[in-house]
């Protein structure tokens, strides 16, 4: 079945030059360390935690978000942090290319590959890894520090391997990101 | 025979590696309502509503309604396309071979050659909790380590003023009282499991699974193999002093022991040979008292004339029969570990059957018992067609790689089908109009026919196929990146009025219209907004294009036309309730190879047709698609 058009408020949206399309109804704390590559959209009500960056003067960027990526309403982008000798402090993440974030779901990992499928209500422990092309189930638990290989699905609580992906996934979760984007309409 | 439960829309690809049903009559097979019903085997028609054609016997199609189905179709990105057969490959029908080994936890890669030593598993840091199946991470008992050098500072202050040999002396023995330190141990970071538990305490922070070697020779299955090793061995050098006029075992259960076992030395070869003789001329003898493993004893005789006692064993005893193994270790009958379960005060103590699983040596019922494993490794994998071993998928060594060296898949090679308006219900006995959209992933213009088979089994529908044949543009890279570059209007349509819309009066069309709007739900709360995909409010719509556009759904069938996709208007009449109303759809695709250009010139060479035109070719392929359009409910 098509994607059917998903209209918005064109109120709500704030459409950037390189195509981002940003709710106004959604947090977003330290926007100069968050770094957005295009034609991402932010549902209502996503929090992203740019001001939780790394400790010390300057300009860091605590998230890097990349291309056709989607943020599903109510989503939480956090940074990781953990505490190395004696010392607490965030890290950066990063997320790739044609990445889904479901909706209610909380990422507090280290790196998103690209072409990755993030369904509703997951949440991703602190430092976690995943790979290009993976895809995880709603209602996953991804614990912290795992390591999520590419091709692989994962599920349950905590999140385990449960199947593999075909070799197209690549195309497969482009496609259905750009359908996306280009679906995603003002009224 | 069980049938589908009510599942989502979908499309699905049928492989013919499976055989299709039976043939069905000739008679049968004829399209309704004038649809062309073109089979791979004929000429690609010219005329869309002339020709009918049956479809070949052998591609009657399966009956949609029951569960088989669902087997012997797959959605199109499970499947792959041989472009040497020109046919589409399922995983059923290709050959895997490991490419490389990785472990998924610490993706590192794997020599073929270790694998096995490693039994498959990672024989690095990782494993995994016994509990929750999360992986563990190593952990440094702080405390432990300061208490310790605390210790060693103070024992160097005690024996400060000695000589220095004494010194290293006294200190060696203390370590050596108090044994090394071993502060790091495992611990799941998600359910708080730790090794310290089971005693697993560690001198170093890398290579555990050489540290828990020695663990894991300490349990009891591992102790029972060394154990029955040793008997054997003892048994073999006997009877290699005796030369070979060996005492006859029963044998029986002993090559099973000794296969399963694995005990690979030479001699062992020699005595699973000359047992496996004595099997083949059926003349095994019976079995002789039993262990507590349940196993006889082999008879370990590294000559061929060992086949001959065997076959003879009452002549041949010149030597006292073997000692009968006696196991170290028995596995508590079931009464014990009832009793055992019995005085359990709560049941978080016992494992679950898949925690069971995940213990090959000592699957306990308790979970005390059980003992982090080892990461079971992962594998990439290489794919060949099984008729013509053309290798389809060929991905690159490196684990963490995502690219492909080779990746023949049916979606860049077959249309991608889509379903785009459907009714959320359909009614019996009411003709609903539904948009499949055909997407070319070529880099030609494609010729698409349908045909829809009359008879088949379970069937609960009548199709009509408003544009039986259609082209589809060519795929285009330049497209990706210019969405409203569409040309909505048909270049096919404009230029012509055909003989078709002579025979449509304005009634009929309105009727159809008035059919289409009470009926095409779009189920996603937008209302029947009749306007095509890229243009959902667009304001040049002026009524009179409009009714254009109407017009030539209903004449050309053809919904709407854009880049390399095409979709098109078929309709479905019911004929009795069903959960899920499942059509069959014969796709066959034809397009034209330029012999001509470099890239083409292999493919030029694979089978096909002489077209009209002797420069060009034409490739045709057909393939079976299902069609899940949903509920079909009693018009009441």
């Amino acid at each position: 079945m098509e994607l059917p058009t998903i209209p918005y408020n064109s109120s709500e949206y704030i459409e950037t030059d390189t195509g981002n399309k940003v709710s106004r109804k959604s947090v977003i704390c330290g926007g100069q360390n968050i770094i957005l590559a295009g034609k991402t959209i932010i549902q209502t009500g996503c929090v992203i935690r740019g001001d939780l960056r790394r400790a010390g003067a300057g300009h860091a960027v605590a998230i890097a978000i990349g291309r056709y990526c989607l943020l599903g309403q109510k989503s939480v982008i956090r940074p990781p942090h953990k505490t190395l000798k004696g010392v607490f402090g965030y890290f950066p993440m990063k997320i790739g290319d044609n990445v889904m974030i479901g909706e209610n779901s909380i990422v507090e990992a280290a790196s998103i590959g690209s072409f990755v499928q993030i369904g509703k209500n997951c949440i991703i422990g602190r430092f976690a890894i995943i790979k290009d092309c993976c895809r995880i189930e709603d209602n996953t638990i991804i614990a912290p520090n795992i390591i999520v290989p590419s091709f692989s699905v994962y599920s349950g609580n905590p999140g385990t391997f449960s199947g593999e992906l075909p070799e197209c996934t690549q195309e497969m979760y482009e496609a259905r990101s750009k359908e996306f984007y280009t679906k995603f309409t003002p009224q | 025979m069980p049938v589908l439960a009510a599942t989502a829309p979908f499309v699905q690809y049928h492989c013919p590696c499976v055989p299709l049903q039976k043939p069905l009559p000739a008679d049968d097979a004829e399209a309704p309502h004038g649809d062309s019903s073109d089979c791979p085997d004929n000429s690609s028609t010219q005329d869309e509503r002339d020709e009918v054609t049956d479809p070949t016997p052998a591609q009657a199609p399966l009956d949609p309604q029951s569960m088989a189905l669902l087997h012997h179709t797959h959605p199109l990105c499970n499947l792959y396309f041989c472009d040497d057969c020109l046919q589409v490959r399922c995983g059923r029908c290709v050959f895997d071979e490991i490419t490389s080994y990785f472990c998924p936890n610490c993706l590192f890669e794997v020599p073929s050659a270790s694998v096995k030593a490693e039994k498959n598993r990672c024989a690095r840091n990782c494993f995994e909790c016994p509990t929750c199946f999360h992986s563990l991470s190593v952990v440094e008992d702080q405390a432990l380590i300061t208490k310790a050098k605390a210790a060693q500072e103070s024992s160097s202050h005690d024996d400060h003023g000695d000589d220095s040999a004494s010194l290293s002396s006294a200190s060696s023995t203390k370590a050596a009282a108090k044994g090394p330190i071993k502060p790091y141990y495992l611990q799941c970071s998600f359910c708080r499991w730790n090794s310290r538990e089971i005693g697993w305490t560690f001198e170093k922070s890398t290579g555990l699974a050489g540290q828990t070697q020695a663990f894991e020779s300490a349990q009891q299955p591992a102790k029972e193999f060394d154990h029955l090793r040793q008997h054997f061995e003892a048994l073999m050098r006997a009877n290699s002093h005796a030369n070979a006029t060996a005492a006859v075992g029963p044998g029986g259960v002993g090559t099973g022991l000794t296969l399963g076992l694995g005990l690979g030395s030479s001699p062992h070869a020699s005595i699973l040979s000359s047992l496996r003789q004595s099997f083949a001329l059926g003349k095994a003898t019976p079995g002789s008292p039993r262990t507590a493993v349940g196993g006889g004893l082999a008879s370990p005789s590294p000559s061929l004339r060992s086949v001959g006692s065997l076959l003879s064993p009452s002549k041949d005893h010149t030597n006292d029969p073997p000692e009968p193994y006696q196991a170290l270790h028995t596995v508590p009958d079931d009464p014990a570990i009832v009793s055992q379960l019995m005085t359990l005060e709560s049941s978080d103590a016992v494992s679950c059957s898949s925690q069971r699983q995940r213990q090959p040596q000592t699957p306990s019922y308790l979970l005390a018992q059980h003992l982090p494993q080892r990461v079971g490794l992962r594998s990439k994998r290489a794919k060949r067609c099984r008729e013509c071993r053309h290798i389809l998928i060929k991905p690159e060594q490196k684990a963490q790689a995502t690219r492909f060296k080779i990746k023949l898949v049916a979606m860049n090679f077959i249309p991608t089908i889509t379903i785009v308006r459907n009714p959320t219900v359909y009614k019996v006995g009411r003709t609903h109009p539904f948009v499949l959209r055909f997407t070319n992933p070529q880099y030609r213009e494609t010729r698409i026919t349908l045909a829809v088979p009359v008879a088949y089994p379970n069937k609960s529908a009548t199709i009509t196929a408003l544009a039986p044949t259609f082209k589809v543009g060519a795929y285009n890279d330049i497209w990706e990146y210019d969405p409203d570059a569409s040309a909505d209007e048909d270049p096919e349509d404009l230029g012509r009025s055909g003989p078709a819309d002579e025979g449509i009066g304005d009634d009929d069309f309105d009727d159809w219209l008035a059919q289409i709007d009470t009926t095409l739900d779009y189920g996603y709360g937008c209302g029947p907004q009749l306007v095509p995909k890229y243009h959902p409010a667009r304001a040049d719509v002026t009524p009179d294009k409009q009714r254009r556009r109407y017009r030539r759904w209903l004449t050309r069938g053809v919904y709407e036309r854009h880049a390399n996709e095409t979709a098109v208007i078929l309709e479905a009449t019911p004929g009795q309730p069903v959960d899920n109303l499942i059509v069959p759809l014969l796709v066959t695709f034809s397009y034209h190879l330029e012999p001509l250009t470099d890239d083409e010139g292999s493919e030029s060479e694979s089978p096909a047709k002489p077209s009209p035109e002797p420069h060009q070719l034409e490739r045709e392929c057909s393939f079976w698609v299902y069609i899940n359009l949903g509920r079909v409910v009693t018009d009441v």
